[in-house]
Parts: structure tokens; sequence; C-alpha cells
């Protein structure tokens, strides 16, 4: 579990929840209210869930101008389907990844592959210059091995791996059963593993 | 979940050197602004106020499960007893007619003074 990113998320919506008087109520509350143009639950279904979907999008896509197209557009579906939201059998954040991930699709239908870039995006908390350049390397590397997976491998690990969700989860947003999602998850690993562990750094090659 | 090998361990330390933003202020509020400034919140806005208005009514009566029998009911007793007869066909009372027996009154005085020579 990438326990590391998902708190770096994690702790930042919480800061941005507890901002907020509104007090803790549960999604499907929340959408209930929202059914009836309720802006200030939205607002607050908004700070829940935003920075997880937003950090989910950018390492699907690759891009964080696609990803604050697609996250945006999933959130305007959630306000315009809330009267339609029936919370049995699914959680919400459940749903609002196959939604963000339906329109990723889309997009890619139209671009015909997913977009990359290679330019680094990284918080700034780095010591210093020499650090922040080797994390950046690290980073862009990392973005790099998992724009080559296959699409359908790259989000299951993004799912699993980075937004914390259980195979029975991943399997629900890919909509396939938990045992490919296990096949996925072991064929993205060995491929990210071959990429990024078994290869030898240029500097350390013998001369 | 996956059972985890320490191979997996390592993997996961790379993976987690990929780190992203968390979503701006700004993009938050561009978010929340979109979804009023929609034309399909405003075709909603529209339609839904209605609609939930009657809804919340409904809800507020006890739902349809009330309501339903309660509508038939009434109709099937407005049906057998009929509470509007019809109307009786009497002439308009004196009073009603006063201000059109003093117009014609005058109408009279005038046509008679017009005659005069």
């Amino acid at each position: 579990m990438g326990l590391e990113a998902l708190r770096y998320v994690v702790t930042d919506t919480a800061k941005r929840e507890s901002e907020s008087d509104t007090p803790i109520v549960t999604d499907s509350e929340l959408l209930a209210r929202i059914a009836r143009e309720d802006h200030a639950a939205f607002a607050t279904l908004l700070k829940r869930h935003l920075d997880r979907v937003l950090a989910f999008v950018e390492r699907t896509t690759g891009c964080r101008e696609d990803a604050e197209e697609i996250v945006q557009e999933s959130f305007l579906r959630v306000w315009n389907h809330a009267a339609r939201w029936d919370d049995r059998g699914v959680q919400f954040s459940t749903w609002l990844h196959q939604v963000a991930l339906n329109l990723c699709r889309d997009r890619w239908r139209r671009q015909k592959a997913p977009a990359v870039e290679l330019e680094a995006s990284l918080p700034d908390q780095q010591p210093g210059p020499e650090s922040q350049m080797l994390r950046v390397d690290q980073s862009s590397r990392v973005r790099a091995a998992l724009l080559a997976l296959p699409e359908r491998q790259r989000v299951a690990i993004v799912l699993s791996h980075y937004q914390g969700l259980s195979n029975p989860e991943t399997a629900e947003v890919l909509k396939c059963s938990v045992e490919a999602v296990e096949s996925l998850l072991g064929r993205a690993r060995r491929q990210l593993r071959k990429c990024l562990l078994e290869q030898v750094p240029h500097s350390q090659e013998p001369q | 979940m996956n059972t985890e090998n320490p191979r997996d361990d390592d993997l996961s330390t790379v993976l987690d050197e990929y780190r992203v933003y968390p979503a701006s202020d700004a993009f938050y509020k561009r978010v929340q602004s979109s979804v009023t400034q929609s034309p399909q919140v405003a075709n909603k806005a529209t339609t839904g106020t209605v609609a939930s208005a009657l809804q919340e009514l409904l809800a507020a009566i006890g739902g349809w499960s009330v309501t339903g029998p309660t509508l038939a009911f009434s109709f099937a007793l407005g049906l057998v007893l009929n509470p509007w007869p019809e109307s009786p066909r009497v002439s308009p009372s004196l009073s009603f007619d006063n201000s059109t027996i003093w117009e014609l009154a005058l109408l009279a005085n005038s046509d008679n003074e017009d005659e005069s020579p």
C-alpha cells in the first residue's frame, strides 16, 4: 500500500474538512441534500473527495490539466445525478472513481492514447536542490513507468497502491472479478519492478 | 489484498516517490462555481424547484400511500353525495337591482326633460 502517498492526500483533505464547521455526515446524507440543491452539502462533499479523486486521475492520465478538467466534469455529474443516487451495494467514493475513469476513457478515445508528460509535479518539501533533483528524477521515472503500463494494469495499480482501495473495490471500479484484479496487479507489479528496480542506473554501469 | 513480499515493499517505496499536488483553492472554487453556472444546472434549477416543492409537499402530507386513497375517497364521495346542487333559478333581489332601477328612473326623467318645450 502506498501509505506515504495516501497519508499525504488524506492529511490535506482532513485539514480542508476541519476548516469548515459542517458536522460529520455520511456521503449518502450529503447526496440527499445535494438533490435538493443544497450548495453547502456539495461544498462539503467536494472538500471530502476532491484531493483524492484528483490524485487518482492525475496518476492515471499523467497530466494535471486533463485531470482537473475530468475531475470538474465528474463533480458536475455528481451534482446532476445526486437525486438518482442509491447507496445500496456501492460506496460513493467507488462510484466517483468509476465516473472519473469513464471520463478518462472518453478522453483517451478522443486522443487515441493517454497523454504522456514527463515533466514532474512534486510538492515543494525537499530539503536541498540535489535531493530535489533526485526526487524529481525518481518521480518522472515512476510516472513514465506507470504510463507505459496497459490501461487496466495502470488503473489497477493506482487504485490499489495510491488510492488504497481493496481488491473488491478495485474490481467494482474496473467492472471485473477480484481474480482478474489480482492478475492485473501481479502483472503490473512485475512490469514496474522490471522498469524501476531491476534497471541499473547509468552511473553504476561497469565501464 | 495481495500478499506482499519484501520485493513489493521495495517497489512500494519507489512508487511512493510519485507524489501529486493536492487541489488548489482556485481549482476548488472553480469546481464549485461550475456547478452553479452550468446550463444543465440552470435547467435542473427551473424544473427541479417545482418538482422538489411538490415532492416535499407530498412527503409532508404523508406520501402517496396516504394521499392516493384520500383523493380517491374524496372523489367517490363527491360523485355520490353531489355537494354542489344546481343553483336555484330565482330572480335577483331588489337590493341587488336597486342601482338599475334608479338608473332607469333617471333615464326616464331625462327623456321627459328632452320632450319638454
